[in-house]
């Protein structure tokens, strides 16, 4: 088949070792990733009330049509799928995404996907020579991946697979028309903070990729698995090669292009010298060896300013913001590479992490925390900042040491066990935004994050709105520069593309438009978009949705256009941009109804209590910032500063209502059994109503 | 990168030993100040304990390319370490106690054509507070290049373990 598909997706049950495969095309109806995740797991994992770490639990590392392929943001990305031990109260069925090479390396190897389930025996790896998968012994008197690194891990791997040789190219078939290649294996690993079933423990694709959020390192070494490698010698096969190439130059001429600079706008795209590694390379640069890098098929060179001990894309992103919090602030920036290197070896989530050093320092200070105190630990606080703490502190966690023993299950059930959680997230000093995960962007200022984060099973982490509505907004006055466009220009460019709806009023962010019919609609849309088009068709959040673009005329992004079409060029199919709204929630509906499986109820759709309660009161352990939006009042679009509101209890309860209604789910938020059966998820309303759920 | 030439004329009068040593104290978790490094990859309040914390929170901020007027659209890395107007002046007088700084502070961002703009603003802010903490330094004969060089000689010796 020349549509992008390899054809089949692999499945390794690790308990009785056996390795079987799914026909994709059984599930090509959700387009790839995600939707193709979710539609696996539903099939593979009978219950669904099981927990994270249960043998029967099934991880998903999937792609879709375009990985693989030149289509800009999409060629490297790879989503993962499993219940998560890292969401609280209840371990959600959940997601991550990273970038690297990784997917593309499945599809070249034959693969659409992974699936994995059981747990072998002893410490295994997984080695996928293009057809060819064996389990392979990890443990000490294997081949010694068990208790290292991920950097080593994959260093080892790298050896192992390729016997040695790093620079010629290797034969994994018979001859040099069966398959050779000139490439290391791409690696997915957890590191120690996996096998300790640390429940924010991340998986760790070469220096700084990684699926972060969700804890699947853990869910990794609760199958006694530490790493998937692949080399593949094959290709993907495009439907049509000359559109792609087309779109691409099309792409090329009205976007960014590392090797042909045109200026931005304010704010919009985090471009750096060297590449938009800049978002690591104020902090976590080391100065040795830098250079950009980027996903396989992107230009965006996202991960560049690094080089001191990564191997390949350096870390990025959240991952700087650890050392932010560990080093920097405290005056010690020589310590903030090392220290990202630290986390991303032992496969620790930085996110968790940033949350949890100050509210921990907080504790410390009140004299809650530390020696003979309340919550007892023997942490160098005083040092907070140094070398010595950020060691102390990263090894109690991995290691279940001290205050680790409780922080390894995340800072919401460490908070639960120390009696703290409903002060400290009232006050905000714990900064759980949803479903024991951090705060990101705020939902009290940007309604489709924070409501879109409460209605799912994690912080959503999608920037569509962010960049343009509040990042370039709130940035362009900061340095006294225009807006690129007057308010209700700005949303009627906008909402010209949020099909089918087309309505700008979607982007009312005033204090009654985030509780609006219209607000409704667009969460709803937004969750369907994002559903399909970043997290199954799989272009990376860094780099889409375009709905600004520097570089075109009017700035008139390139969303609606540029998703359908490198698409279509690699499937053949007609996909609209409309009907990818329809797949996304189809899926969405899908993810939902397992949530219900798994014992949802309205409880789990609301935010924790700060954001309702703390605005931008005054004195000094407070602050205010520019958070520019547009806004609907008096009968005028105009841009404002939205920040020190916070939510309203009855308000925020009629809108769930209103959204339950909208996506016809019942009065308890559960999708019904109607609603499933038109969306063509007949199965998932059998099983819902099988267990008694509708 | 050049160094920036200073934009603040203020000099300040060298503190006593003892205001020095009481300048540079943490203050209590209910005095912290609390900034905001707004990044793309989000936005991050930062508890600042005390007067040395802030130029760690400043650290965070890209301003030595504020200045040139190309420089937001032609340098493209775009990380502010955002306080409100006012709100490090009135923590410096009534949390730090330093009331010179204090004063010099507003009156040096009086002297900003437009209060919103913001790189200006940090400027001055940080080069009020690196010249209040090099003097309290150097009154307490701290030599500042002794830490960075420990923290960089302990962070070598981890990466070759």
């Amino acid at each position: 088949m020349s549509n992008g598909y390899a054809g089949k997706i692999l499945v390794i049950d690790l308990s009785s070792g056996e390795v079987s495969s799914l026909n994709t095309a059984d599930y090509a109806e959700y387009g790839g990733g995600h939707g193709m995740g979710s539609a696996v797991f539903f099939d593979l994992c009978k219950d669904k009330t099981i927990s994270a770490f249960d043998p029967a639990n099934v991880i998903t590392l999937m792609t879709g049509p375009i990985q693989g392929t030149l289509a800009p943001f999409g060629g490297g990305r790879c989503e993962v799928q499993a219940i998560g031990p890292q969401p609280w109260p209840i371990e959600w069925f959940t997601r991550s995404n990273f970038g690297g090479r990784f997917a593309g390396m499945i599809k070249f190897a034959g693969w659409d996907g992974i699936a994995v389930t059981g747990k072998a025996e002893n410490p295994v790896w997984i080695d996928i020579r293009d057809d060819a998968v064996a389990i392979r012994d990890a443990s000490a008197t294997g081949d010694g991946l068990w208790g290292t690194g991920t950097y080593e891990t994959e260093k080892k791997i790298y050896d192992l697979v390729r016997g040695g040789d790093s620079v010629d190219w290797t034969l994994y078939g018979t001859s040099r028309d069966t398959g050779r290649s000139a490439q290391n294996p791409a690696v997915v690993s957890c590191g120690q903070a996996g096998e300790n079933l640390v429940r924010w423990a991340s998986l760790i694709h070469e220096g700084g990729g990684g699926a972060g959020q969700g804890g699947f390192g853990a869910v990794f070494g609760s199958k006694n698995l530490k790493a998937i490698s692949v080399i593949g010698t094959g290709e993907v096969a495009i439907a049509d090669p000359q559109a792609l190439m087309a779109a691409r130059a099309w792409w090329s001429e009205n976007y960014f292009d590392f090797d042909n600079y045109k200026p931005s706008l304010p704010g919009l795209h985090s471009y750096s010298p060297g590449g938009s590694g800049n978002i690591a390379g104020g902090l976590a640069r080391g100065g040795v060896g830098q250079r950009p890098q980027g996903c396989m098929g992107c230009t965006k060179l996202c991960h560049g300013g690094r080089g001191a001990t990564a191997e390949g894309p350096g870390s990025s992103c959240f991952d700087t913001w650890y050392q932010a919090q560990s080093g920097v602030k405290w005056g010690n920036p020589a310590a903030s590479a090392s220290n990202t290197d630290m986390l991303q070896s032992y496969g620790l989530n930085a996110w968790e992490g940033s949350m949890a050093l100050p509210w921990l320092v907080k504790l410390y200070r009140t004299g809650i925390l530390g020696p003979g105190k309340a919550i007892e630990s023997n942490l160098p606080f005083d040092a907070v900042g140094s070398d010595a703490f950020n060691v102390a502190f990263l090894d109690c966690i991995v290691n279940g040491t001290d205050i680790g023993a409780d922080l390894k299950e995340g800072c919401a059930r460490a908070a639960t066990k120390w009696g703290r959680y409903d002060e400290d997230v009232t006050s905000g000093d714990l900064a759980i935004a949803a479903h024991g995960y951090a705060h990101h962007y705020d939902a009290r200022t940007e309604s489709e994050w924070g409501f879109g984060t409460a209605l799912g099973d994690r912080d959503i982490n999608e920037h569509d709105i962010t960049w343009v509505l509040y990042w370039h907004t709130s940035l362009a006055p900061l340095y006294g520069q225009p807006q690129a466009l007057p308010a209700k220009e700005m949303v009627e460019m906008i909402g010209s593309t949020l099909l089918p709806y087309s309505d700008p009023m979607m982007l009312d962010f005033s204090d009654e438009g985030i509780y609006s019919d219209a607000m409704v609609k667009f969460v709803s849309w937004h969750r369907a978009y994002t559903r399909f088009w970043k997290q199954s068709a799989m272009y990376c959040d860094w780099g889409i949705t375009d709905w600004l673009n520097p570089w075109a005329e009017g700035y008139k992004g390139l969303t609606p256009e540029l998703e359908p079409r490198f698409y279509n060029a690699v499937t053949g199919d007609d996909t609209s941009f409309e009907k990818g709204i329809e797949i996304g929630t189809k899926i969405w509906n899908l993810d939902r109804a397992i949530w219900y499986l798994q014992g949802r109820t309205p409880a789990n759709d609301q935010l924790a209590e700060w954001q309702f309660r703390i605005g931008s009161p005054a004195a000094h352990s407070t602050y205010e910032i520019p958070y520019i939006m547009p806004v609907f009042e008096n009968g005028e679009w105009s841009y404002k500063n939205v920040w020190g509101r916070f939510l309203d209890h009855a308000k925020y309860d009629d809108f769930l209502d209103r959204y339950y209604a909208f996506e016809g789910w019942d009065a308890n938020g559960c999708p019904t059994s109607d609603t499933l059966k038109k969306l063509g998820l007949d199965k998932a309303a059998d099983e819902l109503s099988a267990a008694g759920k509708i | 990168m050049a160094p920036e030439e200073a934009i603040v004329q203020t000099v300040l009068s060298v503190p006593t030993e003892e205001q020095a040593r009481h300048y540079l104290q943490d203050c209590a978790f209910d005095d912290r100040l609390v900034g905001v490094v707004m990044k793309a990859s989000g936005m991050l309040p930062m508890d600042i304990y005390s007067l040395e914390q802030t130029l760690g929170f400043f650290a965070h901020d890209n301003s030595d390319v504020m200045g040139r007027p190309d420089a937001i659209l032609q340098e493209r890395r775009l990380d502010v370490a955002y306080l409100a107007p006012g709100r490090l002046s009135r923590w410096v007088s009534e949390i730090i106690g330093d009331h010179e700084l204090a004063d010099a502070i507003d009156a040096e961002e009086a002297k900003i054509e437009d209060p919103h703009i913001y790189p200006p603003r940090m400027r001055l802010m940080r080069e009020l507070v690196v010249m209040r903490v090099l003097q309290c330094y150097d009154v307490l004969g701290i030599d500042p290049a002794a830490d960075v060089e420990k923290t960089e000689a302990d962070s070598q010796e981890r990466k070759e373990q």
